[in-house]
């Protein structure tokens, strides 16, 4: 009775529980799920996730009790490019919100007044973010139950805060890039600035979060390294001025407060700016041209006459380098490279300073560069071999499924092999060993990724790709895995630990059962059998997946 | 030489079961080249699964499929290569544009380079998508998308086309060009096997319609067969098919 007085048909919060139902519909991975699995899961990994990282907080807090002030500093500047990545990630998401055009007309021409569905849309993101910042907050909740003490728990008024003023802040933005740029060119620049965002948040995140390691780096006895001394000493002042903000996550309950009062001000003007304007934006947005510039092209007599493994491969090239948004959040993770580049700049400009660390960090970077090579092709492999838009098209041709695979497989893991060569031409002068390792592993992740991707093909189509990732589970939790394991024989490879066969054996292990339990129907014509399933058993739709009919 | 020549289609006793239902019983055709065969059914009749077990797409259970004399289940290649499947929702991708896509198309097909460039830009010409043929597919209208992709399937100049409601999205003017289109084709040699809702369009353009209900065909013949068939002196093929399906569902189970 309490909730349905809440939730009064018109409301904002109705129609905020509407919204939230559609976007929590729409980004749920996979369909077919034993109903028990996603609880069990969730527990076990937020759980794991919980207890380890918390555990590891809890050490650090108990190692540095007596220095409340750098503690505070280092998790203010860790929090802040979190922040920063997080509010980048949700402009592409507010962008999204604020010109999907699909229930504009109904909820439009309904009497109720335009700006509840801007204030319905800003509790939405709101919750969305709330609960993506929630999650990495459980890293504290597991710290203050190893601590026990309460400590750490301000830290959820600080996410729920923030997750106010995101929603506030990335809708006002996303609006003004609507409307100064128009929708397509809008469009771009919020990816192109939600990605250097992101890029620095990423960046930003992982000098912190290494200024020990830097610290050691650098004091390095017999090899001290100035270049890295300056490198600490910048950062260890930078997040000086952050401890403020780590203190709201360790039990500064006023400063976390503040977060809830600054995120609920913003949000009451931003509804009070863009609700009045609600139906004027709308009317804009409906006034504009998705369509491309019409840039006529000469006709290339020659591009009818490749072979149909080129046409395949370029088909799958086009479709995949003409999503802005897809190719944006490809190429992020990427960053995440940046800063071990700037060791790697540091041995070759500075032979005689290198830093017994150095294979260490050569290592690593094998480690990284493999797991992200891995997510690459696991993205790309799914993209070509699930969402293929004109799968009957494949099937009803005459050409050999084999040839259509071979291009698929060509473009889903070309990227990730140009990657790989490039990076290790990079380094190969600073950490021989990594280079080789991180080529031969990564050609071996690569592989092992198409292999668990195209054994289990889930049909989806290309325009709720980006939001509705609508993956097995298996190859997910296959792929996340194949990385892992890939990852870690690239590192103790590259550090000459003989122990890099068992991950690697595992891995290997592991690309082989998703291959040798893909569903029967696979076995004959990989790309196109499912379709024998697909359409039909549903004659009212031919795009129904094999596990529904 | 032979003085009958193979036939266009022949079907044998086609079944094709999902779990416990029959999507399709016992189906037999024979289309000579040059037909234009109207299949109609209300929806779930088993229309789309018959044209898709012709295009190669799904096994039957049971009978046999032969395209100009090439059994689909034991030589599906040589089928699809002289067959055309446009089903109702366009086959396209979104990302590419019209050109791109007959290029891609023609790559699937293997039609010689200089043939496919020169039937590219005639189709598209024709189909009046020339000067869209640089914008991406994801901006045209569901007409435009139509086009395309009939363009698509005519590119390799299919002997043995198979239309599923060809016809939606299309305006007045293109589904005239379109109608004619095919009865051209038709008389060049082609064979024409197309499903619809709208039973003027059957009438007008298929010599012989096929009726199916639930699996089954009803009736089969040209329009003055059918009204034998439901014992009707006049009425159009709308008025025929209503009592025929009447018919068909009082006494046999829903």
């Amino acid at each position: 009775m309490m909730l349905d007085s809440l939730f009064v048909p018109g409301s904002i919060l109705w129609l905020a529980r509407h919204q939230i139902r559609l976007s929590w519909r729409l980004g749920r991975l996979g369909k077919k799920i034993p109903s028990w699995i996603k609880p069990v899961f969730t527990i076990l990994f937020v759980g794991l996730l919980s207890f380890s990282m918390g555990y590891g907080v809890a050490k650090i807090f108990e190692a540095a009790a007596g220095d409340y002030k750098q503690l505070s500093s280092l998790a203010g500047a860790v929090i802040l490019t979190l922040m920063i990545s997080g509010i980048s990630m949700n402009l592409m998401g507010s962008f999204m919100t604020i010109t999907e055009k699909g229930d504009l007309d109904l909820l439009l021409s309904s009497p109720i007044p335009p700006h509840r569905f801007v204030a319905a849309r800003l509790i939405s993101s709101a919750w969305r973010g709330f609960c993506i910042y929630a999650g990495f907050a459980t890293i504290f909740f597991g710290a203050s139950i190893v601590m026990i003490s309460p400590m750490f728990a301000s830290i959820y008024v600080v996410v729920a805060g923030f997750a106010i003023l995101d929603a506030a802040i990335t809708y006002m933005i996303a609006r003004q890039a609507l409307l100064w740029f128009g929708l397509r060119n809008g469009r771009r620049a919020t990816i192109a600035l939600g990605a250097i965002g992101v890029m620095i948040g990423l960046v930003g995140y992982q000098m912190v979060s290494s200024t020990g390691s830097l610290g050691r780096l650098a004091a390095d006895t017999e090899h001290p390294n100035a270049s890295l001394i300056q490198v600490h000493d910048v950062i260890v002042s930078l997040t000086s001025n952050f401890s403020w903000l780590g203190g709201t996550i360790l039990g500064d309950w006023l400063g976390a407060l503040a977060f809830l009062v600054a995120g609920g001000v913003v949000s009451a003007l931003v509804l009070n700016f863009a609700g009045k304007r609600y139906d004027q934006d709308v009317a804009f947005l409906n006034g504009q041209n998705d369509h491309a510039p019409h840039k006529i092209r000469k006709a290339h007599p020659q591009q009818f006459r490749r072979p149909a493994l080129v046409m395949v491969f370029h088909k799958e090239w086009l479709s995949m380098t003409r999503d802005p948004l897809f190719v944006s959040q490809l190429i992020v993770p990427l960053f995440t490279m940046v800063p071990f580049l700037g060791f790697v700049w540091n041995a070759v400009s500075n032979p005689n300073e290198q830093s017994e660390m150095a294979p260490i960090m050569g290592a690593m970077f094998a480690a990284i560069t493999v797991f992200n090579v891995t997510m690459l092709t696991s993205s790309l492999a799914w993209l070509t071999a699930s969402v293929e838009e004109a799968r009957d098209l494949l099937q009803a041709s005459p050409l050999d499924p084999k040839i259509i695979l071979q291009g698929k497989v060509l473009a889903a893991s070309g990227p990730a092999i140009l990657e790989l060569v490039l990076v290790a031409a990079l380094v190969a002068w600073a950490w021989p060993l990594a280079a080789l390792t991180l080529l031969i592993m990564g050609m071996a992740t690569c592989a092992g990724a198409c292999v668990i991707e195209f054994s289990r093909p889930r049909p989806t189509k290309r325009p709720k790709m980006t939001q509705r990732p609508d993956r097995s589970l298996v190859t997910v939790l296959f792929g996340l895995g194949l990385g892992i394991l890939w990852a870690c024989a690239a590192g103790l490879a590259a550090a000459k630990i003989l122990w890099w066969l068992l991950p690697a054996a595992l891995a290997i292990t592991i690309s082989y059962i998703a291959w040798a339990t893909r569903p029967r129907d696979l076995s004959s014509i990989p790309v196109s059998q499912p379709l024998v399933a697909v359409s039909v058993g549903s004659p009212g739709g031919p795009w129904q997946r094999v596990d529904q009919t | 030489m032979s003085t009958h020549p193979l036939p266009a289609l022949e079907i044998k006793s086609l079944t094709k079961r999902f779990g416990a239902k029959t999507a399709v019983s016992d189906f037999n055709l024979t289309l000579a080249p040059g037909s234009f065969y109207g299949l109609l059914g209300a929806n779930g009749a088993g229309k789309t699964t018959t044209m898709r077990m012709i295009a190669g797409l799904l096994q039957a259970d049971e009978g046999s499929i032969c395209v100009f004399g090439h059994d689909v289940g034991k030589d599906p290649r040589a089928v699809k290569s002289i067959t055309a499947w446009l089903p109702d929702e366009p086959l396209l991708y979104d990302k590419l544009t019209p050109l791109e896509y007959l290029e891609f198309i023609a790559g699937l097909w293997s039609v010689e380079g200089s043939v496919a460039e020169k039937r590219a830009e005639e189709l598209l010409r024709w189909m009046d998508l020339w000067e869209e043929r640089d914008k991406r597919c994801e901006t045209f209208s569901r007409g435009m998308k139509q086009k395309t992709a009939l363009a698509g399937a005519l590119l390799h100049d299919p002997k043995l086309l198979l239309l599923d409601e060809p016809f939606s999205g299309l305006d007045a003017a293109v589904a005239r060009q379109v109608k004619e289109l095919l009865v051209e084709k038709t008389k060049e040699g082609a064979t024409i096997v197309l499903t619809t809702h709208v039973m003027e369009i059957a009438e007008r353009l298929a010599e012989r319609v096929g009726i199916f209900h639930r699996g089954r065909l009803l009736a089969d013949g040209s329009l003055a067969d059918l009204r034998a068939q439901a014992g009707q002196a006049e009425g159009s093929l709308e008025d025929i098919f209503i009592q025929l399906v009447d018919d068909a569902s009082v006494g046999s189970p829903a």
